[in-house]
This record gives C-alpha cells, structure tokens and sequence, in this order.
C-alpha cells in the first residue's frame, strides 16, 4: 500500500487521528534530530530543539497551507530555532559548544549509514573512528551556510530544491554553497594528511 | 583550472538529483574532464566517511512529551466545537417561553403608548438631530481588489512557483556570491594583491546586486 503523503496526514490529524501525527513524528523525528545535533553538537540542546519544533508544528498546523511542501516548512521551523539560539548566545555571550560531551557518545548512537555485514578489525575500527573526528571538527569549521546546506543534503536527506526553499535563496545559491563546502572539506583533509 | 561550467551540476550528480539527460550529458563531460573525474572521486570520499557521523539517540521522554502536547492539541480543538444554543431536552417548553415572550413585549409597549400620550405635547423632549454620517468611499484600488476573482488553486501554485524560481538578477547575485566565496578560499591559500582587487570589486557588486533586489 502506498505510505499517506504527508499533506493528507496532516488533514487526518486534524481531524483527530492521534496515529496520524504518530507517522509523521516517526518521519521526521531522526532528519530533524540529525540536523539540529549537527548544529548546536550538544544532546541536550538538540533535545529541547526538537522538542521546541514539533510544539510550534502542533501549534501552526490549523493554519498549514497543504502544498506539498511540508518537509521545508518543518526544517524551516527548526531552523529558525537555531537561528534564535545563536541570537541568543551572541547577547549573552555563553560559548557555545562545539564539541561533543562524554555523556552524548556514551549513549548507543545510531550512524546515518548502512551496517556492513562482515564486521571489521579493531584497526579499521581506530581508523574509522578517527576519520569521523576528523570530518565532525572539519564541519564545524564550515561557514555556517555551508555547513547548513551539507548537513540539511547529508544528515537529514533533503534534496538540494527543498533547501532552496528553507534558506529562501536561489538553487544556484545552495549548489554552490554545497560545492564549497565539500572543498573546504577537502582542503581541511589535505591538511591532516601534509600533518602526519 | 577549474571547470566552472560543471561545478554545480556536481552536487546534484553526487546525490542523484540530475534528470537522465542531465545526468547522460555530465556522464559524457566526466570522459573529457580530468579535473571533474579527480574532485568528484574525492567529494565522493569525504561523503563516505561523513556518512558515518554519530548521532546519539534521542530520548525517548522527548517523543512522549510531544505525543502528549499532540493529543492534547487535537482533544483541546475537539472540545471547542461550538455547542448548540438550544438543549434539545427543553423542547417542548419552547412555543409557551416564546408566548411568554411576547406577552411581555406588548404590555411594555402598551404601557409606553399610554405614558406617551398622557403627556403634554410641550413638555415632548425635542426631538434629537441624527447626523448620519456619510460612508467612506472605497479607494479604486481595492473595490478593483475586491471585484477581482479569487484566484484558483492551479493559478496559486503558479505564482508560488514563480516566486520560487530565481530571478535573473537572484542568479547573477548567487553566482557573484558562489565566485566571491571561491576567490576568499583562493586567497586564503595564495595572498595576491591581484586576488584582492577582484574579491573588491566582486564584493562590491554584490552589494550592489543585493541592494537592488530589495
């Protein structure tokens, strides 16, 4: 059976199918959670974000417009969260942080990727470890525009015309934004290697 | 050198976002590019081990919490469905309150009529000047506004569509914004005056661009 489009799940939650919200949180719920951890790097944070979007969601949904556009009008949502939280650090001036805590990896992460079926040694293991540090500190050092649009395309799967519409810029725009951030990423891994 | 002409198309090829044709032509031009071939072999790399960044998973008293707030949410609006103004449980009391009513009305007109006319006619109040006051005219902009047909579903995407869709102007502004981008990333490796002036003059054309667009 074909899955709801999520224009007519919205309709049905509407019209009071709690199940129907059930879908669409299971939907979004890991692009979201990726993106937003992707950006503010703190579990916690990206916790209460997530929890913050979806409460908006609920609140605005009686006056969603059903144009097939749902995904965007979500991550934009979330976006401007982000963007009222590095506001708000900037009054402050709480740092923010970047790095990883202990307690965020100790929890079973799940990878944005498929699990091989030969398990690998423990030197591959190392070595992958340590190529995933390498490119987390390298997106962090992205402008954030860039780092927005890698983590939107890579993270949370959006095609490259719907992150058009969440950054309201031109395709053009976002492409080129994309492009410079894997050279950056590049560079940054030209660099490491010239290090060693 | 670096092959401008493609350099967009690369995302979307890495990502599988190009049509078949699209996809067909860049095929054909990856044979003749060396350049191409080498970034998108490395792009396709970084991509491999990003894919392998760790989220940790959320917990779950996040997705209970947002359940609730859902259910409450659509329960609350449930709950808020006008009743009826009339209990149908008082039925048939309704024609004797309606009779009731309007015995009511007419005493009190009645007695009104007699008070009225007992009185003596100077002693009338005078009677009040009503100044009614002339209704606005609607500007011709919006009684043209108002007389427009509202446009239907088809012509709202249309116009939503067209908004989307980059201007040339938005166009030219990104790809000034794409090439300034890529000169601070060429300067930042090789510092050359000549590279100074041309991120300038670019900075300020977009400036410009931007300033226009608004």
């Amino acid at each position: 059976m074909e899955p709801d489009h999520d224009d007519t799940l919205v309709a049905k939650y509407l019209a009071g199918e709690i199940e129907a919200f059930d879908e669409l949180l299971q939907r979004y719920k890991n692009g979201l959670f990726s993106y937003l951890y992707s950006m503010v790097r703190s579990k916690e944070e990206a916790e209460d974000l997530l929890q913050e979007t979806f409460l908006r969601m609920i609140a605005a949904l009686p006056r969603y417009r059903a144009r097939g556009k749902f995904r965007a009008w979500v991550f934009k949502i979330a976006r401007n969260l982000v963007q009222d939280r590095a506001r708000k650090l900037m009054v402050t001036g709480v740092p923010v942080r970047l790095e990883t805590s202990e307690t965020d990896t100790n929890e079973t992460p799940y990878t944005v990727t498929n699990q091989a079926d030969d398990k690998p040694s423990p030197r591959e293991v190392a070595m992958a470890r340590e190529k995933r540090e390498w490119i987390e500190s390298a997106i962090q050092k992205l402008p954030p525009a860039q780092k927005e649009v890698f983590t939107l395309r890579e993270y949370a799967g959006m095609p490259f015309r719907e992150i058009a519409v969440v950054q309201s810029r031109p395709l053009g725009t976002v492409l080129a934004r994309m492009h410079y951030a894997l050279k950056k990423l590049r560079a940054e891994l030209q660099k490491e290697r010239e290090s060693y | 050198m670096r092959c401008h002409r493609h350099s967009r198309a690369l995302p979307l090829y890495l990502y599988g976002e190009l049509t078949d044709d699209e996809r067909r032509r860049f095929e054909n031009h990856l044979e003749t590019c060396a350049q191409c071939r080498q970034e998108l072999e490395t792009f396709q790399g970084i991509l491999d081990s990003a894919q392998k960044q760790a989220v940790p998973t959320p917990s779950e008293r996040v997705f209970n919490e947002i359940r609730s707030a859902a259910h409450n949410a659509i329960t609350d609006a449930a709950r808020r469905v006008p009743v009826p103004m009339w209990d149908h449980r008082w039925d048939g009391l309704r024609p004797r309150l309606v009779a009731a009513a309007a015995c009511t009305l007419l005493i009190a007109a009645l007695a009104l009529l007699t008070s009225v006319i007992r009185r003596e006619p100077t002693q009338l109040a005078p009677e009040p000047r009503v100044i009614i006051a002339e209704p606005p005219t609607p500007s011709p902009v919006l009684e043209d506004a108002l007389t427009q047909p509202l446009p239907t579903s088809d012509q709202a995407d249309t116009l939503m569509a067209e908004m989307y869709s980059p201007t040339p102007l938005e166009d030219m502004l990104a790809e000034l914004e794409a090439n300034t981008f890529y000169l601070h990333e060429q300067m930042a490796l090789e510092t050359a005056p000549a590279f100074d002036r041309q991120v300038r003059s670019l900075e300020h054309d977009v400036v410009r661009l931007a300033s226009e667009l608004e």
